[in-house]
């Protein structure tokens, strides 16, 4: 086989195919990063009419898993501040901070994150700062940073609270593993639960270090698989909260996805070509040999990997189509209680109607109003209803009612 | 979790012994209780959509197979059982497929006396110039069957009903088809049909009639299971034309997604329920088909010819209909077509 020419400088031999088009390194390498600093435009050093010192930088926080996109996307934004440094002598349009949430007690690293980050300190930490943020803190987080999400219920109404573990909720030691994941059987929904709960902590952290802007690594790919993900999870409505850019993910943040041209095949590609695949330290899969053992998200991500293989455009056209989603659930005045989503009042009573649960040789009677929702109740949307199906847990929801309280408002 | 004994009873009644797993839900009860469900589910979507009137004739689009024989069955058992009042008619299409449509209408007739209702049947050959779909696959060959039936079995089914004085007609579609169509509609970037696919009544500009699907709820596994245990009489085989190869692909994610979670299927509808596209500046009130009439036969359409009327023209012209657009303009994003016929060589 005779070596391939690189298409864009037709000079040298090509290392890398992606899109059907065969690339040579530093080709390959300008194609990816002109995609991100697309993105990033409106991040550039600006200077204030009549003045010659620039404005000064706005402080982005990213979101860094320790997958191949967010570390590709992190060597990019270094990468970018050294331009500016360099052209603007010393100022920078936007400053860094890249924000870890250490899953290691709930799932596989292939080395110990909290490592990985200090080396990525000593590397860049005269370009951008690092912080690493326990999974536990979910359990511990101020009702201030966590009201963000979420809005302060109760759930005592629902199945899967149970009143007892409020009770002793200052003796117990308290891990997101054993309060919450572990009383879900259901793989998926462990995994749907845990998602909401490291945006919620990358959230926060956004909130605490004051920073407009967050930014995520997903790439093409990822947006797509996320689309038919939510999709095939009753999470439909929150598509354009999970893939729009800009779209304010609390008051204070919004959220921005710099990779979302870049597929996954070339994220991958170009972390190693950098150098950064030591610091890809989180598997893309869990892979399971058994269906039943994977997760909507795991069967997704196999498909799309088929899919971009031989269908680029088919991942271009699922994102381009969801963005064209209007965003429902603003016009919704309720909030679910779990993931914060706007929703409906009504996904219960959707769900009853279409799963009926009464017997054959009982009274074929609708459901009595006691047992359906009360207005007073609060409400989960569709998704975080399915996904909480038959499990049984506390979600920590500050302000958290008090025993007295609770008492005083249920018994009779 | 229930004691010990109870484990070997119904999960609904705790009386007798369950003899299925319940698809939906994965609960195991007994077939009295599966009954019961399935019956009341398609009850409430029934009546949450306000479907019927008392005194409405209403159309069942028959094939002969599980689907609409489940629909005729179960629409007559809920007439009885809550008084809907409603008129139901049978309403067959004879596409003229030797070996499939024809044993299968065998079966319409069975249900007609089965259920009592009475049977209209409507032949391709007759609405369409002598043109069966055997002819029609002899002159085009293998590929593109379903466009030309598609065209013609929606037209077909409309003038039926319309010969019966019927503008409400039911179709057969289950759960799963749902969630079928949603996933399609998003990887083939069909925006304009991905905005309110999964509503359970559809009227359009392009068609006199008023459709519903009751079964939208129903899982196929469910409506399996139901004709069986019902022991109704339909016809099992597939259409011997192969269909648009893509829905496969989607089939089978659907499959694998239910596999993993078996409420998948109804989480999906749920989520498409909940799709709305973006308005920009009037965009979509300028696209608003005018409603004519083809001037050849009549039929509600947007242009001169209706899409039958232009397929009938290139039959008896010899053309095949690679050459036809049947989409409206505007009706697609640029690509979409492309995909969708690269996502026809697609396997998983
Ligand atoms: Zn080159
Ligand atoms: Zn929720
Ligand atoms: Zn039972
Ligand atoms: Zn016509």
């Amino acid at each position: 086989m005779t070596a391939q020419l690189c298409k864009r400088c037709s000079a040298a031999e090509a290392v890398f195919v992606s899109r059907k088009e065969p690339f040579c390194r530093p080709c390959f390498v300008r194609y990816i990063r002109g995609k991100e600093r697309k993105q990033m435009a409106p991040y550039k050093v600006t200077y204030p009419p009549r003045s010659s010192s620039p404005t000064p930088p706005v402080r982005l926080l990213l979101a860094l898993s320790l997958g191949a996109s967010s570390v590709a996307l992190l060597e990019m934004l270094v990468e970018h501040l050294r331009d500016q440094i360099e052209t603007h002598r010393g100022a920078t349009g936007f400053a860094v901070t890249a924000v870890h949430v250490d899953c290691s007690s709930v799932s596989a690293y292939s080395r110990s994150p909290a490592a990985a980050i200090d080396e990525l300190r000593d590397k860049f930490g005269d370009i951008c700062t690092f912080d690493i943020i326990p999974l536990d803190d979910f359990l511990l987080n101020s009702s201030d940073e966590l009201g963000v999400f979420s809005h302060g219920p109760d759930l005592e109404s629902y199945s899967f609270t149970s009143p007892a573990a409020a009770d002793d909720t200052e003796a117990l030691p308290h891990t997101v593993k054993s309060d919450i994941l572990d009383k879900v059987r259901d793989r998926t929904s462990k995994r749907d639960l845990l998602s909401t709960i490291i945006k919620t902590l990358v959230v926060c952290a956004a909130v605490k270090h004051d920073s407009p802007t967050l930014l995520f690594g997903d790439t093409m790919s990822r947006l797509a698989e996320r689309v038919l993900s939510l999709t095939a999870k009753g999470r439909g409505a929150s598509i354009p909260a999970s893939i729009s850019d800009n779209y304010s993910i609390s008051e204070s943040v919004v959220q921005l996805f710099p990779m979302r041209e870049i597929m996954r095949a070339e994220a991958g590609e170009y972390a190693a070509m950098q150098g950064f695949a030591e610091y890809i330290i989180k598997p893309a899969v869990t892979p399971a040999a058994v269906l039943r053992m994977m997760t909507i998200d795991d069967l997704l991500v196999n498909y799309f990997r088929e899919i971009e293989a031989g269908f680029p455009s088919i991942v271009s056209t699922v994102v381009r189509t969801a963005d064209k989603l209007k965003d429902t659930t603003a016009e919704m005045d309720m909030a679910c209680a779990i993931c914060g989503v706007k929703c409906a009042s009504e996904p219960e009573k959707w769900l009853q109607n279409i799963t009926v649960n009464t017997s054959a040789v009982e009274n074929p009677q609708e459901p009595s109003d006691s047992d359906t929702l009360t207005k007073d109740k609060d409400i989960l949307c569709y998704g975080c209803l399915v996904a909480t199906k038959s499990a049984s847990f506390t979600w920590p929801c500050p302000p958290r009612s008090t025993k007295e309280e609770i008492i005083s408002q249920y018994e009779l | 979790m229930p004691s010990l004994p109870l484990q070997s009873l119904c999960e609904l009644c705790s009386a007798q012994k369950p003899s299925l797993r319940r698809p939906k839900t994965g609960q195991k009860i007994c077939q009295q209780c599966f009954f019961h469900v399935f019956e009341t589910e398609i009850h409430n979507t029934i009546t949450a959509a306000s479907l019927f009137h008392p005194g409405e004739r209403v159309a069942i689009g028959a094939s002969g197979g599980k689907d609409s024989t489940v629909l005729a069955h179960v629409m007559k058992t809920l007439n009885e059982r809550y008084s809907y009042g409603v008129d139901f008619v049978l309403l067959s299409i004879d596409e003229g497929i030797r070996g499939y449509r024809d044993d299968s209408l065998e079966t319409v007739k069975r249900n007609q006396q089965q259920y009592s209702l009475p049977l209209k049947i409507v032949s391709y050959k007759d609405l369409y110039d002598g043109w069966s779909m055997d002819n029609i696959v002899a002159q085009i060959g293998s590929k593109n069957n379903c466009t030309y039936c598609g065209v013609f079995r929606r037209q077909a089914l409309d003038r039926g009903a319309q010969m019966l004085g019927i503008n409400h007609v039911l179709t057969g579609h289950n759960a799963d088809d749902m969630a079928e169509t949603v996933l399609m509609n998003i990887l083939r970037g069909d925006t304009a049909r991905l905005d309110r696919c999964t509503e359970i009544i559809t009227q359009s500009a392009e068609s006199p009639i008023k459709r519903s699907k009751p079964l939208k709820f129903a899982y196929e596994k469910e409506i399996v299971l139901y004709a069986h245990y019902k022991k109704l009489d339909y016809f099992s085989t597939e259409c011997t034309y192969s269909p648009e190869a893509f829905r496969g692909t989607a089939r089978t994610l659907i499959k694998n997604l239910e596999t993993v979670r078996s409420s998948a299927i109804i989480d999906i509808i749920h989520s498409g329920e909940t799709f709305a596209l973006q308005r920009r500046g009037g965009k979509n009130q300028a696209k608003k088909l005018v409603a004519g009439v083809c001037e050849r036969c009549g039929y509600i359409s947007s242009n001169k010819l209706c899409k039958a009327c232009v397929l009938l023209d290139g039959l008896n012209a010899g053309r095949a209909a690679v050459q036809i657009s049947l989409e409206k303009p505007g009706d697609q994003d640029d690509g979409a077509a492309l995909v969708r016929k690269q996502l026809e060589h697609l396997s998983f």
